[in-house]
Formats: structure tokens, C-alpha cells, sequence
């Protein structure tokens, strides 16, 4: 028995040392971060440079630009590597990635206190796929269920401090969404804080009317409304869901009464009024541009395909989403839509990366690749609109999160392996088959 | 009426003061502190209830009585963080989301037959708490096995999964939880005096968590530093070790229940994943919903999937005692602590070993053969 228990000591206390490396501490980080590219550079709104480049520090760009210019700033010593194509890290300004099943609060109409970060799961495989398809900074929005609704945040897909907003703008929607959307909708039975309110855009409208002018009349404001105080004094954007024509003009409507400046999403018919968004100085988040076989809502809406032309003209500041959507119809994908449909392929190019990240209030930090700006690029195997090219590598922060940098070159002079085996197929003398 | 005079009887005799003389008991293996290791053949006094010494080389007073149990093991009495045993009928009140004048003290039959069932698996104290229906759902109180209260020390036992929503008030969502949260903690913050929910948001006062995803359990972190939060998180999420990838969890107090359902079948060396990362793992036994021997069946399978004997001890008696705000009173059996501690055949985490003897302050309140 004692035999037993001093074996059982042993046991134990070999777990001890085991319990103390535990908690070992991670590596420290490299010291040299220094990263250069040198290949063809697709900066947001310009041409391309053919011979261009760009150089890394400790996760920030140091330089980039044509590489004539750029040679001398690289660091003794620094490697370079050549890539065919480089671009900004593409921005999704609106999506739900991260969040899973119904998370619309149905307890009121009116939840801008509330935050979608509360609900996004930053290791769900959504983030994964986007950044396999090259987008590096996602906004994700608040579902579009309240009239008024939560604040959203803007995260990047993948790196170490993920989180760049975690609770901006908030979301607005006078889309059917807001009005039919509702769980146990019981026309006939006693309202509930279950059974949604209005039934219509008129009482979609009134709702976000009472919302922002008691906001702005309460001498205590509770949290919701000092949310609505700091979207009325222009410290919190307010992004509005309206597809229709006639949900746009009352979104514009409303939002001068309150005094606020919008940002317009998936408006689909906004190709009828670009004078008076241009006159409201309101963005648009435009997308997804679907091909019209495939439009989900056709007969009801009338969207254009050539909207994103449309818009690059009137002057309206604008971005493309993909909003979630898969496939061909990602948001490089919604880039080359746009350039088939009318839009310039530079323009198109800063639709998707510039123009989000001013949209999301980020231009200083994201969206192009500029002096001080995170380190967040795509190396392409061609140029980034063209169908044949594929994302090779993203690099967030600096550091390659997806693909790798140095592509694997047949090489010419070496030979083929020597086939060992003794009775090879290939080594008979060929018969001649009829 | 005879019951009564029955609990009455019993109560008073569990709770009677301990006796002036010393306790002394030897053991094969004595366990001070599970983060410590063991002592062969250790030796531990306890006077008036609470440890003097405990160790291989203590000094034992002219005239004491050695109690010799040779070949045991004197392991701490077990900390069970999360039950609901000694309560008759329903654990929750629903109608509001913050039950904040509901405290447990007021709810436990002393003599409950449920207490019985916990000191003969070894554990001597258990935070009795209400469930998951409020996202406050009131004070737990943590009580000695005995059914004697530990003092005026409360728990807040909060809720984050969608239990707290359904019972037909708002909010309905997560996020709506976490804002009514947040505001209510900031209000509650800034209050002097009040119920749980204010002693939790000053940091007074530990808060029990439940969460069902890591995605509230990250945002309730986020707003910890903010207030000073004390939290202690019961996990009931599906987790596998990718769930957990890029979590920061140093220093958290993860809760883990005695059932299966929080587990995928691939997912057993999750406490081990968990420990990894940094997280300091509790076993609780959520009787009588669960067997009160759960817990320590749980920590004995969770060492076997990777779990060091160590942290699976001492997820059993030092780290609840931290996470409840209770070290230096159980969990160890450090100088000044309260004797509270078991006899088992043999070592604690191995399943052939059985609960011989279980003392509470100094005093048997079990043994195998005869409830004391």
C-alpha cells in the first residue's frame, strides 16, 4: 500500500511541474519586421504602376510607390520579394459575418444601445473565407429588424488586434425588413413586446421620427437616446437600410428633420434620385449588384446594373458590398460587375478600398497603401479585377495570414525524379494498338 | 412536528460550537494546498475549528491524541461553486430580468437531505445559487455542507444565455442582454450600498456567470476592467479546442459542470485545452440536478485527458475557493483556514478511492460506515 501511494506521490507531483509551464508565456515577437514587395501596384483611383513596390515596418506602410523611387528607402540587406500584383486589402463596409441565427432584439423598435460585437464570434469560419477571397477589414452591420437599430463594428479578418471599431455607427431601416420581420406576428391577438408595430413604411417612419425627437427633447436622456444625441451632433454615423425609391426619399426626408447625415445601404432604385442624395450629401453603400436572371426581388424592385457608373458620375461619394454573398458574386467580385457594367477599373478598385474605408470613417488608417497606413495588401496573381487572377497571399498588419509570398517555380533544368520501380508500365516497349 | 424538532435537533447539533480540544490525524499522503503537492505521512492539528499546522514535522501539544490513518489520503474538503442543493421547489424567480432582492439565505432548509448527499462526496462547502432565468437571478450564498452559513458572503449569479429570455420579457437577444448589461452595471456602479447587483458592479462581491458561447463571455470581459468586475464564468457552451483558439483566458475562472451536454463526444481534454490557455478550471456539481459525486467524477476524467493532477485538485478545492472570494478560509489547509477537510482510501483522483471520513471545522459530519 505505501508502494502504491509513493508512486502516486511521484505521479502527482510530476503534474506539479507540468502545472508550472503551463501557463509558459508566448514567444516574443520578431524583431525584424521589415517586409518589401516589389511588383506591378494598384493603388485605389490611379493607374497602375507596372514596376512598383512596397516597403513594411513593424506592421505599418514605411513606402510605396514606383520602385525607381522606392529602391533607395529599402533597408540594407532586406529581401526582396517579387510578387505579380499588389493592392490594398479589400473592405466590406457591410456585413454580418461572425454573427449566427436571429440576433435582432424584437424587444423594442428603438435599440440603438445595443452592440452587434456583443454577438460576433471572431474565430467563425465566415472571417476565414472572406479573407481567402482578399478582404481584410469587414463592417459588420446590425440586422436590419428595428427601425432603429444597434451600433456596428468594424473588425479585421485576421491578426492580432482584430477590433478597429467596437461600437460605431448606427444602423437605421425603413425596408420592409423593419415592418414585417417581427416573431409571432399575431394580427388578431393582444400586442406583445413580441408583436412588431408598425405594419407599414408610414409606421416605420413615425416610429424613427418619435424616436430621434424625444432623443432630442429628454432632459435625462436614458442610454438610447444618448446614442441618438451623438448620431444627431455628428459624432456617430448612421447607416440606412431603404431599397426602394419611395423608402429612399423618406430616409432622406427623416434624416434632415433630425439633422443628421446618412449613409445609404443596398438602395437598389437609387439611380432615381442621385440629385437629391448628392443634395442631402448622403454615401451610398451600394450592392450586391446581382444579374438580373438571378435578382431575388424582381418585378418588385428595379435595379440598374449600370447604378455603380451612374453614381461615379453624379459625384455621390460610394462603395460596393458583396453583403455576405458568396461565390462569383464576392466583393471583387461586385468591383468587376461595376467595371462590366460602365465604371472605371481604377474607380472600381477604390469602390472597394478606399472609398469603404472613408465611408467607415478609417481613411486615414486603411483602404490604401500610403505612408503610416496599417500594413493590410493582397498579392494577386494578376491584376485584381481580372477574372483569371487569384488572391496568392493577404498580409494584415504586416504579416501573411493567408497563401504565402514566394510562389513554388518549376523549375527548368531538373530532371525528372528517376522511376525506381523495375517493372515500370512506361519502360515496356510500346505495342502497337489498333 | 417531529420533523421539525428532528432538523432542529440536527441543526443545532451540527452548528454547536467546536470542541476547545485539539484534533490531530496523520495520513499517508496529506494534501495542504493541491498547488502544492503532498505530504507522506503529514501530520495536521486542528484547534477551535480551525487548522493550526499542518505538515510533516508539526509539533503536536503534551496529552493530544494522534488519530492515525495510515495509508489515506487528508485532501481540503471540496469547493463546489455552483449547486442548488437545500432549496424546496423552484430555484427562480422570472418575472423580472434583475431579481436583485432575492437572496438564497432566505431559501435554505438547513437539515435538507441534499446536504447529506454533498458531505459524502467529500464536499464541505457549496455556493447554493438560483439558475439561469434572470439575467440576475439574485444572491447565492455560500453555506458550509453543514447547512451553516459562511457569514454575510454573497455571490451574484448572473445568466448571459438565451434561459434569461425566455420568459416572455425583454430582451430577447444577446446583444440586448449584454446592452441591458451594461447600462444597469453602470447605474448600479455609481450606487452605494443596494442589493447584489450593486456590490457585483462596485467589484464587491463575486459574480457567477452563466454564458453559453465565448462570443458573451468575450464582452462581458471587455467590460470587466471598467467596473472591476469579479467574475467566475459557468460554461455551458459546446466548446472543442477551436472554439477556444485566439480566447484570451489568463487568469479566468471557467466553471464546468458535471453533465455531458456541454461537450462534444471529441471534446474531452477541453479542461485541459481550457487550462492551457490560461483559464483557471472549476469543477461544480449543479446538484441535485446532477449527482453530487459529479464534480469529482468530472475532474478525475478531465486529469485522464490531459488536466495535470494538480490543477484537477485544485479545480476541486483551491481554485473555487479564489474564484468565490473564500482562500484562506477553505480550499487549503493552510494555518488559519477552517479544518474542513476528507479522508479518502486512497489518492483523490483516482476512482477507486473512496470518501472515508469527512470533517467540517475540526468535526466528523461523515463517515462511511454510519452518517455521523
Amino acid at each position: 500500500m505505501a508502494s502504491k501511494s509513493s508512486i502516486h506521490l511521484a505521479a502527482l507531483s510530476l503534474c506539479l511541474v507540468g502545472a508550472g509551464v503551463s501557463f509558459a508565456q508566448e514567444p516574443a515577437p520578431k524583431k525584424d519586421t521589415t517586409l518589401v514587395l516589389r511588383g506591378k501596384l494598384y493603388q485605389p483611383a490611379q493607374e497602375p504602376i507596372p514596376d512598383g513596390g512596397v516597403v513594411i515596418k513593424d506592421g505599418k506602410i514605411f513606402a510605396a510607390g514606383a520602385w525607381a523611387r522606392l529602391a533607395r528607402l529599402v533597408p540594407k540587406g532586406a529581401k526582396v520579394i517579387r510578387v505579380p500584383a499588389i493592392s490594398p486589402g479589400l473592405i466590406e463596409a457591410s456585413s454580418s459575418a461572425g454573427t449566427r441565427g436571429v440576433y435582432a432584439e424584437q424587444g423594442s423598435e428603438v435599440v440603438p444601445e445595443l452592440r452587434v460585437i456583443d454577438n460576433v464570434n471572431l474565430r467563425d469560419r465566415a472571417f476565414d473565407r472572406l479573407l481567402e477571397r482578399g478582404v481584410t477589414t469587414v463592417h459588420i452591420e446590425p440586422d436590419p429588424a428595428s427601425v432603429v437599430g444597434s451600433q456596428g463594428c468594424v473588425v479585421k479578418t485576421a491578426g492580432k488586434a482584430r477590433i478597429l471599431i467596437e461600437a460605431g455607427v448606427i444602423g437605421g431601416c425603413l425596408g420592409s425588413d423593419a415592418w414585417t420581420r417581427g416573431w409571432n406576428r399575431r394580427p388578431f391577438g393582444a400586442p406583445t413586446h413580441m408583436t412588431r408595430r408598425p405594419n407599414t413604411l408610414m409606421g416605420a417612419v413615425w416610429v424613427f421620427r418619435e424616436a430621434f425627437f424625444l432623443a432630442k427633447q429628454a432632459k435625462s436622456p436614458t442610454p438610447a437616446q444618448a446614442v441618438l444625441r451623438d448620431v444627431m451632433a455628428g459624432k456617430r454615423g448612421l447607416h440606412f437600410l431603404a431599397r426602394r425609391r419611395g423608402e429612399i426619399e423618406a430616409a432622406l426626408r427623416v434624416s434632415r428633420e433630425a439633422g443628421v447625415r446618412i449613409v445609404l445601404k443596398e438602395a437598389q432604385e437609387v439611380h432615381h434620385l442621385l440629385d437629391i442624395v448628392a443634395e442631402h450629401k448622403a454615401s451610398v453603400i451600394f450592392g450586391p449588384l446581382e444579374d438580373l436572371s438571378r435578382s431575388r426581388r424582381r418585378g418588385v424592385l428595379q435595379p440598374r446594373l449600370d447604378t455603380p457608373a451612374l453614381l461615379a458620375l453624379s459625384g455621390v461619394p460610394f462603395c460596393l458590398t458583396a453583403s455576405d454573398e458568396q461565390g462569383q458574386d464576392d466583393l471583387r467580385g461586385q468591383a468587376m460587375l461595376a467595371v462590366r457594367y460602365g465604371l472605371e477599373p481604377s474607380v472600381a478598385l477604390d469602390a472597394v478600398t478606399a472609398a469603404p474605408a472613408a465611408i467607415l470613417g478609417l481613411e486615414k488608417r486603411i483602404g490604401s497603401l500610403s505612408k503610416g497606413f496599417d500594413a493590410d495588401l493582397v498579392v494577386w496573381s494578376g491584376p485584381p479585377l481580372s477574372a483569371t487572377s487569384k488572391p496568392l497571399a493577404v498580409v494584415i498588419d504586416g504579416r501573411v495570414v493567408s497563401g504565402t509570398l514566394i510562389q513554388p517555380k518549376p523549375s527548368k533544368g531538373s530532371k525528372p525524379a528517376p522511376n525506381k520501380n523495375k517493372n515500370p508500365r512506361g519502360s515496356k516497349k510500346p505495342t502497337q494498338r489498333f | 412536528m417531529s420533523r421539525l424538532t428532528l432538523i432542529c435537533a440536527l441543526a443545532l447539533a451540527l452548528s454547536s460550537p467546536a470542541a476547545a480540544q485539539d484534533l490531530a490525524i496523520s495520513a499517508g499522503q496529506l494534501v495542504v494546498d493541491a498547488e502544492k503537492g503532498s505530504v507522506k505521512g503529514g501530520v495536521l492539528l486542528i484547534r477551535g475549528g480551525k487548522v493550526v499546522s499542518a505538515g510533516a514535522n508539526v509539533k503536536l501539544p503534551a496529552g493530544t491524541k494522534l488519530l492515525k490513518r495510515p495509508g489515506a489520503w487528508i485532501v481540503p474538503g471540496f469547493v463546489d461553486a455552483r449547486a442548488h442543493l437545500g432549496l424546496e421547489r423552484d430555484i427562480d424567480e422570472r418575472s423580472q430580468a434583475f431579481a436583485n432582492d432575492i437572496d438564497l439565505a432566505d431559501r435554505v432548509v438547513p437539515g435538507h437531505k441534499d446536504f447529506a448527499k454533498h458531505r459524502a462526496a467529500g464536499i464541505t462547502t457549496a455556493l447554493i445559487s438560483p439558475g439561469d432565468q434572470s439575467l440576475l437571478a439574485g444572491a447565492a450564498v455560500p453555506v458550509k455542507t453543514t447547512g451553516a452559513l459562511l457569514g454575510t458572503q454573497r455571490v451574484a449569479k448572473l445568466s448571459l444565455t438565451s434561459s434569461a429570455s425566455m420568459n416572455g420579457r425583454p430582451p430577447t437577444s444577446q446583444g440586448g442582454r449584454l446592452a441591458l448589461l451594461r447600462a444597469t452595471l453602470k447605474k448600479a456602479h455609481a450606487t452605494k450600498g443596494g442589493g447584489p447587483l450593486e456590490a457585483f458592479a462596485r467589484g464587491d462581491v463575486p459574480g457567477l456567470v452563466s454564458v453559453s458561447n465565448f462570443t458573451s463571455l468575450e464582452a462581458l470581459q471587455r467590460l470587466a476592467p471598467r467596473f472591476g468586475l469579479r467574475l467566475i464564468y459557468d460554461l455551458q457552451a459546446s466548446v472543442s479546442p477551436r472554439t477556444v483558439k485566439g480566447v484570451d483566458l489568463k487568469g479566468v475562472f471557467l466553471a464546468i459542470g458535471p453533465g455531458r451536454v456541454e461537450f462534444g463526444q471529441a471534446a474531452r481534454q477541453v479542461p485541459a485545452v481550457l487550462n492551457k490557455a490560461g483559464a483557471k478550471v472549476l469543477f461544480t456539481s449543479r446538484a441535485p440536478y446532477g449527482p453530487a459525486s459529479g464534480m469529482r467524477l468530472r475532474a478525475i476524467q478531465a486529469a485522464k485527458d490531459g488536466l495535470s493532477g494538480a490543477a484537477a485538485l485544485a479545480g476541486l478545492t483551491s481554485i473555487p475557493a479564489q474564484a468565490l472570494g473564500l482562500e484562506g478560509r477553505v480550499g487549503a489547509l493552510t494555518p488559519g483556514a477552517d479544518g474542513d477537510f476528507v479522508v479518502f482510501s486512497g489518492p483523490p483522483l483516482d476512482l477507486r478511492s473512496r470518501v472515508l471520513e469527512v470533517y467540517v471545522a475540526g468535526r466528523r459530519v461523515y463517515r462511511a460506515d454510519g452518517e455521523e
